[in-house]
């Protein structure tokens, strides 16, 4: 596992307008966290970096109930992300549920 | 007049074989089994078709029926739904159109119009609040829809009235002919264009000044809509999303997680996703907003090409569907030509799913040698070929050379073709399949394939399995998600609110919030047990009707590719829906439904449903 390690490397894409108002190319980051290595952590860092994903994200301090993680093409419920953890080179796609068509 | 609030109370029924036009009182033992829309649309067509009846016949009718809450305070509820039997699917169909088409008929007094026979020459319907007339249409069979429709108004001198109209497909009958409405709107699927072609129906005119929907319960039906607003208001999606993106922003989330129909479903990744994203079609194409009646989502755009072969046009931005099946279905990655085909369809009156379904099955065709040039009217079909989209979309719509046949759609081209087409032809019931993956979510996979309509994503919803909520790779009580998301999807087009808000209302079963909405706007003493009853009903004489035009379990399959070839990449790779699980989940959801093993209903769950008055065993 990688207890020892200090910062694990993710990639994180901004997708159905939650890209929208963030320094962005392409609308992805690379970006290094430190442990805990948790989605929840990740966006907190995320969070912290750009302010305005806040605004995007959150609703009454709460994740909004249409935010659609996914980690490795697998969704994660929001409530779900404080325990899942994420490795060195993940994938992370944040964006909405949205209704298509 | 009923006694239950927000109806107008009366039916229109126009035979244009007669040209007789009548009047009819709306029963409320009927209201109160069926609510409206979606509920009566099934009700009457059932009723009042024979068995075998042929789509484009005289006998076939066509219905059109609004909600009770459309036209009212009740925001996102503007839709007219219209049903028939299908051409394409030779069972039932229902397809909804937004825009203000639905609260105009009932301001001019109407809550449906049911069409019946065929008039000798073209004609159109003009509803001008309770003066009704049957009109020449001569002048205006071969014109596009939106020349139609402009022509109509300056003839009327009514440049304010609703029209729903038909193209020049339509009146060649061409198999997914759709209705547009209001001009930015379409009733698409199933081929009711060519319905209302047969009956020699170019258009329906309606000017809607005199009646006004009254709701039963005042305070509560604005605490319901207060709340609703501010839900809306506070949500991204609703709020910004929509507004800004359509529903366009679907493209980069399937793509993101491996779902996104591509090449004919060859594989649900494509590679030059971003070039058709909800970002690049906005930057490129975006002009303006519009809203459906009473509705502050604003999900609709005007958009104008402003650069290559099409620069200036200016139409309809392209929605997800669209940009699924012209865009990534069809290997093309130029928003703009897609922003081009979907003005062709909308002019012609096309379905844009199925006639980009079709166009990708015929790519595949060529791609493997199946059609050459030689077959195709010197057309090369290869996936990414622009020009070859456009030619063959006006070539279907003319029903001319090649067109003729594309527009048969995948179910018949493949029989026709055999070669082992049918493996490859996108299609469940006939109806081409919609921008939702069936192996990428097995509750989808099971929706599908008991769908009363086919290929369509309205009937079964993927989002609670894509949210995470339901996981999308297990078959494990799939039968009741389908069965609960059925029921709810039933409901939202009986009470007739839009798609785009079921989320605040609640997808996954029927709820208090359901019961609320509608007792407070219609006056109705219903539970959740009795509102379930309901959605049980119309979803069983949907299935009745189609039982009875000789449907049952063997036409609950999905395409084979589906079942034999996983996703060959991507985050879903590996993913695909094996025959023997598609079986298992069927076996549980018609043991859910109360219908047999070849799922026909039984005699027991008719009884039951009380359905027992129109339904004769055996069916």
């Amino acid at each position: 596992m990688h207890s020892n390690q200090s910062y694990i490397e993710v990639n994180v894409k901004f997708l159905f307008g939650l890209e929208k108002g963030l320094p962005l190319k392409n609308r992805q980051t690379n970006i290094k966290i430190s442990q805990p290595f948790t989605v929840q952590h990740l966006i907190e860092v995320l969070e912290k970096m750009y302010p305005k994903l806040k605004e995007n994200i959150r609703y009454k301090g709460e994740f909004v109930p249409y935010l659609n993680i996914v980690v490795n093409g697998c969704e994660i419920l929001p409530i779900q992300a404080r325990n899942k953890e994420l490795r060195e080179g993940d994938q992370i796609v944040l964006m909405y549920v949205g209704v298509g068509g | 007049m009923s006694k239950y609030s927000a109806y107008c109370g009366k039916l229109l029924r126009v035979n244009l074989t007669s040209g007789v036009i009548t009047e009819e009182n709306l029963q409320d033992d009927v209201l109160e089994k069926y609510i409206g829309c979606n509920g009566l649309g099934a009700y009457y067509l059932y009723k009042e078709t024979p068995k075998g009846v042929d789509p484009l016949g005289e006998d076939n009718k066509l219905i059109f029926f609004t909600g009770p809450l459309t036209g009212t305070i009740f925001p996102s509820a503007p839709k007219i739904g219209i049903f028939s039997k299908s051409p394409l699917t030779n069972g039932f169909m229902d397809s909804y159109a937004g825009g203000h088409f639905g609260a105009e008929l009932k301001f001019a007094g109407y809550d449906g119009l049911i069409v019946e026979g065929k008039s000798e020459k073209p004609v159109y319907l003009w509803i001008n609040d309770g003066h009704i007339e049957l009109c020449d249409a001569s002048k205006y069979w071969g014109k596009s829809t939106t020349e139609t429709r402009e022509a109509i108004k300056k003839d009327l001198e009514e440049p304010l009235i609703r029209i729903a109209v038909i193209g020049p497909a339509g009146e060649k009958l061409v198999n997914y002919s759709c209705i547009m409405v209001d001009g930015t709107h379409a009733a698409g699927r199933g081929g009711l264009g060519a319905v209302m072609g047969a009956k020699n129906l170019k258009a329906i005119a309606i000017k809607g000044t005199k009646n006004s929907i009254k709701v039963a319960n005042k305070e509560k039906a604005m605490e319901i809509v207060e709340s609703l607003f501010e839900e809306i208001r506070t949500n991204k999606v609703l709020s910004t999303g929509l507004p800004t993106y359509g529903t366009t922003g679907a493209t980069m989330a399937n793509n993101s997680t491996g779902i996104l129909g591509t090449r004919n479903w060859q594989t649900e990744v494509f590679e030059n996703a971003e070039n058709i994203s909800n970002v690049e079609l906005a930057d490129k194409l975006f002009e303006k907003t519009l809203s459906c009646y009473q509705c502050p989502v604003r999900c609709v755009h005007y958009c104008k090409i402003k650069e290559g072969k099409y620069s200036g046009l200016e139409t309809m931005k392209p929605q997800y569907e669209t940009v699924y099946s012209f865009g990534s279905l069809c290997g093309i990655s130029d928003p703009n030509v897609i922003a081009k085909a979907n003005h062709v369809c909308n002019e012609t009156g096309l379905d844009t799913i199925s006639a980009g379904v079709s166009i990708a099955f015929i790519m595949e065709c060529f791609e493997k040698g199946i059609l050459k040039e030689e077959d195709l009217d010197g057309i090369k079909a290869e996936f990414g070929n622009s020009d070859a989209l456009i030619e063959l979309l006006e070539k279907v719509a003319a029903k001319e050379g090649i067109g003729e046949f594309v527009g048969l759609g995948t179910k018949i081209m493949s029989e026709k073709l055999g070669q082992g087409t049918h493996k490859f032809a996108i299609n469940i019931k006939g109806l081409e399949l919609a921008g939702h993956s069936v192996r990428g979510y097995k509750g989808m996979s099971l929706g599908y394939a008991v769908s009363p309509r086919g290929g369509s994503h309205q009937d079964m919803r993927h989002i609670p399995e894509r949210s995470g909520q339901f996981d999308r790779r297990t078959i494990k009580d799939k039968e009741q998600l389908v069965h609960d998301i059925m029921s709810t999807t039933v409901i939202r087009d009986t009470f007739t609110y839009c798609a785009m808000i079921e989320g605040n209302i609640g997808r996954v079963g029927l709820s208090d919030k359901h019961v609320k909405i509608i007792n407070a706007i219609c006056g109705f003493e219903f539970d959740v047990e009795d509102l379930q009853k309901i959605a049980d009903r119309i979803i069983n004489l949907e299935r009745c009707f189609n039982v009875r035009e000789g449907m049952d379990r063997k036409d609950d399959i999905l395409p084979e590719r589906f079942m034999t070839e996983p996703i060959p990449e991507g985050p879903s790779a590996g993913m695909y829906t094996p025959k023997e699980e598609l079986d298992e989940m069927l076996d549980k959801y018609y043991e859910l439904r109360g219908w047999d093993q070849n799922g026909v209903p039984l005699a027991e769950t008719i009884r039951n449903l009380n359905l027992d008055d129109i339904v004769k065993q055996p069916i």
